[in-house]
């Protein structure tokens, strides 16, 4: 079966949209990396979304799409208006023959047993959130690091009462690194009890006073002995990258993060309530001066000729020709990393992603276990 | 003008178009019209297109082309940026590099497994990838993450393991009696190498019963044959089943060390793993 | 024997013996031609020749010049009609040291034949026109340390073609005349005037049990000379191959050689700590 859908993966070209239908949050995040707006899409703007995007599809000749909901923070609409947009999106692309799914990303902070019907026929019972060990950074205005996470358990067991499943994005910090990855291990498998976390590597957001980068050396070392631990534990949690980059050298599958792609710019897109696209939603809200277009005033096939979407195709080239990235023996797992970082953190679009150091020492580490 | 057998392969270019059945192999493709044009005679005949990197500047989509094996040449780390270009393209298809450089090679091969397009290397040109033939085939053998196959190493390690009687002749194209080269003056020979050695079998204006009879054409079909009946160093030498005497069939005197030594390492590599898979098996016996 | 002699005789062998009857042979294939092809393909005759494709200076015409080209040329014959053929190798002095070629020459003449060809090594004995070439004679174990360098290599290539004695100390139910116990009781040489002796060894050296046209085959297998090589191997066991864990691989070797170096039949064989050598070698393989 897992054989069969790879290899369906291989004929399907696919599409992965971040879907940004509002830029409202209930949380104040010290290192969020969007500008917390109350700016949501309209009622009467879902339909020119998706038939935007059904156009440029039917064209592309992508047989797949996938809308990645997040914000923002979903939940700070109304399970109604998220409905609305859901079912313009089904009529749009209804007889297409192009195949949609629907992730759902949240905080979890405002779930309630109303969002249930909605995420279980359209979001595929699955809710995809984020926290991180130790909690250093995320809170509301109401909740500080503590309780939001004790909030945050709550309502994800609550969910899961739902029918609901839910995995983590999680970023680790310094006091990660100290605490050591037996107890981040074993805080996402006990504590929170969770079957699937994803580590994300934090970058500093641009125009922010965050500026708590975590130590290198330290995130390597962590990253290599919670390898270990999710080998020795038969990998009863699942996490990620770990399972894809096995995926990647075990069994040629060529699906590793955005990050780890040639070029992101290839199968991903972002979009904005106001219909503004750009690469991803690090560079929707944060570098509006990057953004690619809007397709209030330009088709999505204009949109992608812009210089700004250039830049991001000629990165991976430019990398390979004029930095180590091209001699190197990961080139084929990293392919240079990601822009995001590689901007706000090396501040150099060009230059390889300055997890350099971390991700060669994991893959290392990884290809000799 | 000539007409092939229907099992036989012909590189021609688009001056002199095949009639008959054999299969094509295009080469000097110059833009966006003639790989249509060759696309739309040869149809199902055709197995391969062979063009310069930068001459994919002149072609606009190879989207709708059904082709076998498109062979693009790569002459230097900059020309990446033609096949960049068209890389979503160029992924799907059973392409080939066929590499003209050895400055910066890591880099280019980097580039291209990470997209698994085949490479391949033309083993006489000496110049180019003796100083190179140690990392690449390093690169080869160990980098766990290549997918595709770099010529001839990979079809000289699946004739070793598999213990067949495929040699450099038969993975560069140049099997006697099945592979012809038409060059752009409609002379006919094995390959374009042998084009470059002024050894020709007859031209396009004549017919196939007088080609065949040809002296060299003769004299080829066995090359096994004329290096024993020659008493060559050749077939004393222990890579002979994979290399054909494929170095010195124009000059006795041709240096094929570096090469040698690409086999040694090679048999080398399969004796370890042949080590180790027996070892694991006793290893295996011991536990039950 | 001219042709039309040598059909008679099979003409005559078809009529009176079994169609299962076999025939081997020997020839130095150099006035081969068409027609004697023809003859061997209609009487199904296995073919054996001698080749030394690396010291041409040991086969040569009467006036010195090597016999290697004319052989090559009647070996063509052969592999171009397919027919099946096995050669013989003698190892001399000059050969030491040169394995690896040796071996790698026949691996690569593998190519030539459909069918494979398998190669007889044997070591050179002070008989005939090698009676007085010491210079050529192989010094103990020298000959033991040539056949586990060529084992190392064929078991290398996985084995891909019949060496013998390899593939004989591998069956267990296959022995070679030389390490066969009782060669005596299952081989008999005859010449052309009717002499009988041993083997075609033996003949070649002169010495006889007796003639066909004068003696009676009671007599002749009665010979006292025949009956000394016939009781050997029960002299042996218990004297010089007492306790030898070979002894079942090698039976005191050929009592020809034996008598060439000693004059008797009731020592072991001159080359013991060569193949002692060799057996503790691959001793995982042949003791069981």
């Amino acid at each position: 079966m897992e054989k069969r859908k790879k290899q369906q993966n291989k004929k399907n070209k696919i599409l992965s949209i971040v879907f940004m239908p509002t830029f409202s949050c209930d949380c104040t995040c010290d290192y969020c990396f969007e500008i917390n707006e109350p700016v949501t899409v309209k009622d009467d703007f879902w339909v020119k979304i998706f038939e935007a995007f059904r156009i440029y599809s039917e064209k592309a000749g992508f047989t797949k799409l996938r809308f990645y909901w997040q914000g923002g923070e979903i939940l700070t609409m109304s399970p109604e208006q998220v409905k609305k947009g859901l079912e313009e999106c089904t009529s749009v692309f209804k007889a297409s023959g192009i195949h949609i799914e629907h992730r759902l990303q949240s905080n979890l902070i405002a779930y309630s047993s109303d969002w249930a019907p909605i995420v279980n026929e359209y979001f595929h019972g699955h809710i995809g959130s984020s926290l991180d060990f130790p909690n250093l950074y995320r809170k509301t205005a109401s909740l500080d690091q503590t309780v939001f996470v004790e909030r945050w358990i709550e309502k994800k067991e609550l969910a899961l009462q739902d029918g609901i499943s839910v995995s983590v994005i999680a970023l680790p910090n310094n006091q990660t690194f100290i605490n050591g990855a037996e107890s981040f291990y074993n805080f996402y498998l006990n504590k929170a009890k969770l079957k699937s976390i994803q580590i994300n590597f934090p970058f500093i957001p641009p125009n922010s006073t965050f500026s708590n980068m975590p130590d290198m050396e330290r995130f390597a070392q962590f990253m290599e002995e919670l390898y270990g631990i999710w080998i020795q534990s038969d990998r009863s949690l699942r996490i990620e990258p770990f399972g894809k980059l096995e995926n990647a050298v075990f069994h040629d599958d060529n699906c590793l993060t955005c990050i780890w792609s040639y070029c992101c710019a290839f199968s991903l897109l972002a979009i904005d309530p106001l219909g503004r696209i750009s690469q991803c939603d690090c560079w929707s809200s944060s570098f509006k001066e990057h953004s690619f277009g809007d397709i209030r005033y330009q088709s999505i096939e204009t949109i992608l000729e812009s210089p700004n979407r250039k830049k991001f195709l000629e990165r991976p080239l430019k990398l390979l020709q004029n930095t180590e990235c091209g001699n190197c023996t990961y080139w084929h797992l990293c392919y240079g990393g990601c822009p995001t970082r590689a901007t706000t953190m090396a501040k150099n679009f060009f230059s390889k992603d300055p997890y350099c150091p971390v991700y060669k020492k994991y893959f290392l580490y990884s290809l000799k276990t | 003008m000539i007409v092939f057998p229907g099992n036989t392969r012909i590189t021609t270019t688009p001056s002199f178009p095949v009639a008959g059945s054999s299969k094509v192999c295009v080469y000097d493709v110059n833009d966006q019209a003639t790989l249509d044009q060759q696309c739309q005679f040869y149809k199902e005949r055709l197995c391969g297109i062979e063009l310069d990197a930068e001459k994919l500047e002149r072609i606009k989509s190879l989207a709708n082309i059904r082709i076998s094996t498109l062979r693009i040449c790569v002459s230097s780390l900059d020309d990446l940026h033609y096949i960049d270009r068209l890389i979503q393209d160029i992924k799907g298809k059973n392409t080939a590099v066929i590499l003209k450089t050895g400055k910066d090679i890591l880099r280019v091969v980097n580039y291209l497994t990470g997209f698994r397009i085949k490479i391949l290397i033309s083993p006489v040109e000496n110049e180019i990838f003796i100083p190179v033939l140690d990392e690449l085939i390093d690169f080869y053998m160990h980098q766990t993450t290549v997918r595709s196959p770099i010529e001839p190493f990979h079809s000289i390690l699946q004739t070793m393991i598999n213990l067949t009687r495929i040699t450099l002749w038969d993975i560069l194209q140049e099997k006697p009696g099945f592979d012809f080269y038409i060059t752009g003056e409609g002379k006919i020979t094995l390959s374009k190498r042998w084009a470059e050695n002024g050894r020709y079998f007859g031209s396009t204006n004549q017919s196939w019963d007088t080609l065949r009879t040809d002296k060299l054409f003769q004299k080829i079909q066995n090359p096994n044959k004329l290096f024993f009946a020659e008493q060559s160093e050749c077939v004393f030498c222990p890579h002979f089943t994979q290399c054909g005497g494929y170095f010195k069939i124009f000059n006795a005197d041709a240096d094929c060390k570096p090469w040698k030594k690409v086999f040694a390492t090679l048999q080398e590599e399969i004796q370890n793993v042949r080590r180790i898979l027996t070892e694991y098996g006793k290893t295996e016996k011991t536990a039950k | 024997m001219g042709k039309d002699f040598f059909k008679k005789v099979q003409e005559y062998l078809v009529s009176e013996y079994p169609p299962a009857l076999k025939q081997n042979i020997q020839t130095n294939m150099l006035t081969l031609d068409a027609e004697w092809i023809d003859l061997f393909k209609q009487y199904k005759i296995r073919i054996s020749s001698s080749v030394d494709p690396v010291s041409k200076k040991l086969r040569t015409w009467k006036d010195g010049l090597p016999q290697l080209d004319t052989w090559l040329g009647k070996f063509f014959m052969l592999t171009d009609n397919d027919y099946p053929l096995g050669l013989v190798f003698t190892v001399s002095r000059e050969h030491l040291g040169q394995e690896e070629k040796i071996y790698s020459y026949f691996r690569n003449l593998q190519s030539l034949s459909r069918g494979g060809i398998a190669v007889r090594f044997n070591p050179i004995y002070p008989s005939g026109r090698s009676e007085n070439a010491y210079d050529l004679l192989i010094r103990e174990p020298d000959y033991g340390k040539f056949l586990w360098k060529l084992w190392e290599l064929w078991d290398r290539d996985l084995r891909p073609f019949n060496i013998s004695p390899f593939t004989d100390f591998l069956d267990p139910h296959k022995h070679l005349c030389e390490f066969s116990k009782d060669c005596s009781e299952r081989f008999l040489g005859i010449d052309g005037e009717g002499n009988v002796s041993n083997c075609g060894r033996t003949l070649d050296s002169k010495i006889l049990f007796g003639n066909v046209f004068t003696d009676s085959w009671e007599d002749i297998l009665d010979n006292e000379e025949r009956k000394t090589m016939s009781g050997r191997s029960d002299v042996l066991k218990t004297t010089e191959c007492l306790s030898c864990e070979f002894w079942e691989l090698c039976y005191g070797g050929c009592p020809y050689t034996v008598k060439l170096y000693t004059g008797g039949y009731l020592n072991k064989s001159p080359f013991c700590e060569s193949y002692k050598y060799f057996f503790n070698k691959i001793r995982n393989e042949v003791l069981r």
